[in-house]
């Protein structure tokens, strides 16, 4: 008897306990939505620069050799191979603290990007086929793609880490001692054979610091002062992960070989040494593009944001070597990070620009105008482009506030800094 | 006239379920509770092919019960509560301890092997991760055991359980987007069991 009371009373506090939340229903709901870019804006990217950048070495190195150094942006191509991607709370992961724990792994799904859906000999590539990784690619450097990703708990973010498996770009062409095309090379790439050269390993290395050799760097790619806010509701929200590839990819020329008398001449696509000069005399650190590559992420609540409208009565340059950026007021643009939004330039005619950033949660921003003027060499900076845009013109101090469904236009004059 | 081939049947039904001690020679027994106890522990996991089954994947859960004769014959009482924890690779994470009551009925096959089937219905506490939700859900109980007699005592079996915790009756949190959609959770739940009987007949 006393077991019966006690199962009633039980169930009489377990239904008094009742709440209207569902908890099952939260798995097929995600609050977030996790979208991948490709590009420096996170509005409206400009298309392929017409032609690649080439690095210096390609002129100072092989001098008159026959190097094609006008490849089309066009001719290039991506194979790229994502693990994962994760996001923590702090800047790096504590001492004494595992990965594991550390982490929380939010999007585990592999996903690939594909330049097309078969090898070398025409077999498929299961994985792209399948998981239309070659419009993820055309996305990724366009408006972006869906990662799929699963919730986070509320909270704040600063660290978040994209896992590459693979980073392969094509062409890639070895040369003999007498400066014929010799090989195009391959490499492997969802268990098959692609051509393209893996620059992965390249990637994971500082540039010219053989202190720094084996750090990685690229695994992962990673920004880690992002504060990104999730809030404990059921307003949806988006993570936009942007790393800097497109219009920022070089041909590079190096000497390949394990001793002096084989070196031959390799040239690949990689991005643009703009931080370090990328010798094409050292067999070993030539190859070390580490930090090259950036990327950065926001996060916004597409029911609470607004946009801005930029204007400018001075001459557009119309390539994809400008644009106008913005970051959180209280912050500033450096030339080694990535701005919080931008767009590009669109030349209006009648010798003006303008552009738009859209999905910007309300509050104050900066305003800067970026370009392109320099190129890097042993050196240092010349005037000449490399796909980077390290000029930052800060437009004598402009400050915007962004207000919740809104379009805040903002007419700006440029400083001088860029054309 | 359909109330009397109704009347009819039922009447059958009554003749069949209490004929035997009418028309067989033999000793009616007394009702006698014989209550058994037991434990068991096993996979967890969403059931194949719901929505669920993409998020979560299975680990391992465990739980108590106890199951006693009742005097309606064939049939048997279980009540049980478990802790089943459905984990993944990522944030995702689900905890519920459902309590149940259930009707057993027992395959009537002569064999060393018993077959329960089951079916009945309680609670189930749940709570969500990330998002730390919690509710107590109407749960749906049923499922079937095998089992066998591992001395005088002692009876070691599989179950296997499938649990419907029932979420639709909720409405749509105050702060949701409007295509917010409710599901209800299927879960399945398998067990090594074992479980032992207390009174000496």
């Amino acid at each position: 008897m006393k077991t019966i009371k006690t199962i009633t009373l039980g169930m009489i506090i377990a239904i008094s306990a009742c709440t209207n939340n569902p908890v099952i229903s939260d798995f097929g709901n995600d609050r977030v939505t996790l979208v991948l870019k490709g590009t420096y804006e996170s509005n409206t990217p400009y298309g392929w620069d017409t032609n690649l950048n080439t690095s210096e070495s390609i002129f100072t190195g092989y001098a008159g050799e026959v190097f094609d150094t006008q490849e089309a942006s066009a001719d290039i191509g991506f194979y790229i191979d994502i693990a994962n991607i994760r996001i923590g709370r702090k800047n790096a992961v504590p001492a004494g603290t595992s990965d594991l724990d550390y982490w929380e792994l939010f999007a585990e799904n592999r996903v690939v990007l594909c330049d097309s859906n078969t090898d070398v000999i025409g077999n498929n590539l299961v994985n792209c086929a399948y998981g239309n990784g070659t419009y993820k690619l055309n996305q990724f450097f366009k408006e972006g793609f869906e990662y799929p990703v699963e919730d986070i708990p509320a909270g704040r973010y600063q660290h978040i880490g994209v896992y590459f498996r693979k980073f392969i770009t094509f062409p890639a062409v070895l040369y003999d001692s007498s400066y014929n095309e010799q090989e195009v090379l391959t490499s492997i790439f969802d268990n098959r054979t692609v051509y393209g050269y893996d620059l992965n390993s390249q990637l994971l290395q500082y540039a010219n610091s053989d202190s720094g050799e084996d750090n990685p760097l690229m695994i992962p790619l990673e920004a880690t002062n992002l504060n990104l806010k999730v809030t404990d509701s059921y307003v949806p929200y988006v993570i936009e992960i942007r790393i800097f590839i497109k219009n920022q990819m070089m041909k590079h020329v190096i000497k390949y070989g394990t001793n002096t008398s084989a070196e031959k001449p390799l040239t690949f696509i990689g991005p643009a040494d703009w931080r370090t000069d990328h010798a094409y005399s050292g067999r070993v650190s030539g190859f070390h593009l580490g930090k090259h590559l950036l990327m950065t992420a926001r996060l916004y609540e597409p029911d609470n944001v607004g946009s801005l409208y930029i204007t400018e009565a001075s001459v557009p340059s119309g390539t994809a070597t400008e644009y106008y950026t913005i970051v959180k007021s209280g912050n500033t643009l450096t030339a080694k990070t990535l701005p919080y939004a931008a767009t590009q330039i669109i030349d209006v005619g009648g010798a003006s620009g303008e552009g738009t950033i859209t999905n910007l949660p309300p509050g104050n921003y900066k305003l800067y105008k970026t370009c392109d003027a320099f190129y890097r060499d042993s050196t240092g900076e010349i005037a000449g482009n490399d796909g980077f845009p390290e000029s930052i013109d800060d437009l004598s101090g402009v400050t915007v506030t962004i207000t919740k469904n809104n379009t805040t236009t903002q007419a700006i004059t440029s400083n001088g800094t860029c054309p | 006239m359909k109330n009397q081939r109704y009347l009819l049947f039922l009447a059958i039904v009554a003749i069949l379920l209490i004929g035997k001690p009418l028309f067989g020679q033999y000793e009616e027994k007394a009702y006698h509770p014989n209550i058994r106890m037991g434990f068991w522990f096993g996979p967890v996991a969403p059931f194949p092919g719901t929505e669920m089954a993409n998020r979560l994947g299975t680990y391992l859960g465990g739980g108590v019960f106890g199951r006693m004769n009742i005097p309606a014959i064939p049939f048997e009482a279980e009540l049980g509560i478990s802790y089943n924890s459905y984990r993944s690779d990522t944030t995702a994470e689900l905890t519920t301890i459902p309590l149940y009551l259930a009707i057993l009925y027992r395959i009537p096959i002569r064999s060393e092997l018993d077959i329960n089937l089951k079916v009945g219905g309680g609670a189930s506490y749940a709570k969500n991760f990330p998002e730390k939700h919690q509710n107590i859900l109407p749960l749906l109980y049923t499922g079937f055991d095998l089992s066998f007699a591992a001395g005088r005592k002692t009876r070691i079996g599989l179950k296997v359980d499938y649990n419907l915790l029932y979420e639709k009756h909720l409405d749509i949190p105050a702060n949701a987007p409007s295509d917010y959609t409710l599901y209800n959770g299927h879960m399945l739940n398998i067990g090594l069991m074992l479980s032992f009987r207390f009174n000496n007949d």
